[in-house]
């Protein structure tokens, strides 16, 4: 498997608290890593700063073999910052889905319109094939009626749903999720878990799912990584389908059990 | 309390009046289209100005919001007087703006004439540079707090898709702005509209100006016909805002509502 995001020796801190500390990780291409920890860990941070929506403090960031963040050259005397990578990370970020725990749809525009929002105006799809291909997912995820329904007018989960439609709708390589999940009833997030799921078989994308969801490191994790202090502090791979690792990972801890990162949850 | 003092309506002292009435009519129209157009322009600008991040533009941000910030906590009326008064060479340049409009008086009849002659009056010109300011500074506080109310869950979300910062400006920024300050903004062109007859003050011959004047004791008929006209024009407005505030397009929990009208 090809490594599709790989991210060195991450340093964050906000407010004078460290959040990430030599945090390193690696995703490739179709496969699904749960990202599990306590709240505070880190988890949103993380996520965030591989999406490039947050500057990192120090590390390296590599998307499809490519340097794309380099915060580890020396702050320029003349220029008082870092010299830049040349890459334009708004390409980039087409290619990384992100799915906020906040579902942060535009209130006044339809469902579909907001589905079609990125395809439109970034991806400069037409209008129709955008139509066509948002109708086409919702089906896909059993959410066809939310399509001309004002998110204000849906509940939680719905809201939440059609932001995992959002970010599925500009064809990510790789769709990063924050967790979703969080304060919903069990079949909630089912329903939540069951939608990464579908798309990621349809796309076969890589998905970073932050959760603290049981049944989803269970049943479709390929590899769990445990976030504490900062740092991931315990990687499990091949761990959820019977599958063995691909490869060694040489910059990360052993794996571990599925049950040990299940434990991690209950703290 | 009319009626208990045994007041007669005698409508008939309008007949003399109406002319005068009709030509400060218009140039209410006029002052209250001036200033609403002017102000509003000018308070998206400054408000613009005081809301955004860029650095560029720092230099400038800390005098804008210092200036509206004292100008909208200063009454409209005493502006007015200030700008009338203190301040003729800033009334005296927007008249000299104006002054082409004399021109047309040669092809005008009288009421044409008269309504030119108010227009290209010091009068006019205080009061639409002093009510213009005030307006700007009202419309700059709504949107730059509808600025900052715009969730930064939405800017990332758009971040996220890929979208350029031109696109996210187009897209996102500028239409979640525009929803949040729309109520306010309308509301602060009522008030636009309620400050109007404060011209009549220096000396405007506006619908209040002309009625004082033709009135001469001002008579209560007039009084009414004038109360009147403000209230046809306002009572629909006010209730064609409140229909904007409850559209979808403005479907917002957040909406802004200037500081010194909420």
């Amino acid at each position: 498997m090809t490594t599709i995001l790989r991210a060195r020796r991450l340093v964050k801190s906000a407010a004078g608290r460290p959040i990430l500390r030599d945090a390193r990780f690696v995703v490739r291409q179709g496969e699904v890593t749960a990202l599990v920890g306590a709240p505070g860990a880190g988890r949103t941070t993380l996520l965030r700063c591989l999406a490039m929506l947050d500057p990192i403090d120090s590390g390296t960031i590599e998307f499809g073999g490519h340097v794309v963040v380099d915060a580890t050259a020396p702050v320029s005397r003349w220029r008082g910052r870092r010299p830049r990578v040349r890459c334009n990370l708004d390409n980039v970020r087409r290619q990384i889905g992100f799915v906020f725990q906040t579902d942060s749809l535009c209130v006044n525009r339809t469902v579909l319109r907001n589905l079609i929002e990125g395809p439109v105006h970034v991806l400069k799809w037409k209008r129709s094939e955008a139509i066509e291909a948002a109708a086409e997912l919702l089906g896909i995820l059993d959410a066809a009626d939310l399509a001309d329904v004002y998110p204000l007018d849906l509940p939680p989960v719905r809201r939440r749903l059609a932001a995992i439609a959002r970010a599925a709708m500009m064809r990510p390589d790789l769709m990063l999720v924050d967790d979703v999940c969080a304060g919903l009833e069990p079949e909630d997030r089912a329903t939540l878990v069951r939608a990464v799921q579908a798309i990621h078989e349809i796309r076969n994308l890589a998905v970073v799912f932050a959760t603290r969801d049981e049944s989803f490191i269970r049943e479709s994790a390929h590899r769990v990584c445990t976030l504490a202090d900062g740092t991931i502090t315990e990687v499990a791979t091949g761990i959820a389908r019977g599958e063995t690792p691909a490869e060694e990972l040489p910059e990360e801890p052993a794996p571990m059990r599925v049950a040990a990162a299940a434990g991690t949850l209950r703290r | 309390v009319i009626a208990t003092a045994g007041w007669r309506w005698d409508w008939h002292v309008l007949d003399a009046a109406l002319p005068a009435l009709g030509h400060g009519a218009i140039v209410t129209v006029f002052l209250v289209m001036f200033v609403t157009i002017a102000g509003s322009a000018a308070g998206i600008g400054l408000g613009v100005l005081v809301a955004s991040r860029s650095g560029a533009l720092a230099p400038l941000r800390w005098p804008a919001a210092a200036l509206v910030r004292v100008v909208a906590a200063i009454p409209p009326i005493v502006l007015l007087l200030a700008v009338h008064a203190a301040v003729p060479s800033a009334a005296d340049w927007l008249r000299n703006l104006l002054l082409p409009l004399a021109d047309l008086r040669p092809h005008a009849g009288a009421a044409e004439t008269a309504v030119i002659d108010a227009l290209t009056s010091r009068p006019f010109a205080s009061s639409a540079l002093a009510l213009g300011v005030a307006l700007a500074a009202h419309v700059a506080g709504v949107v730059r707090m509808a600025a900052r109310r715009v969730p930064a869950g939405l800017r990332d979300a758009g971040r996220a898709q890929g979208m350029s910062r031109f696109t996210l400006l187009r897209r996102v920024t500028v239409p979640e702005t525009a929803r949040r300050a729309m109520p306010g903004v309308l509301r602060a062109w009522v008030a636009a509209i309620m400050w109007a007859p404060l011209a009549a003050v220096v000396g405007t011959t506006d619908l209040l100006g002309a009625a004082w004047r033709g009135g001469g004791a001002w008579p209560l008929e007039i009084a009414t016909a004038v109360a009147a006209a403000f209230a046809l024009l306002l009572i629909p407005a006010t209730i064609f805002i409140r229909r904007v505030e409850r559209s979808r397009w403005l479907a917002t929990s957040d909406a802004v509502a200037p500081e010194a009208l909420a």
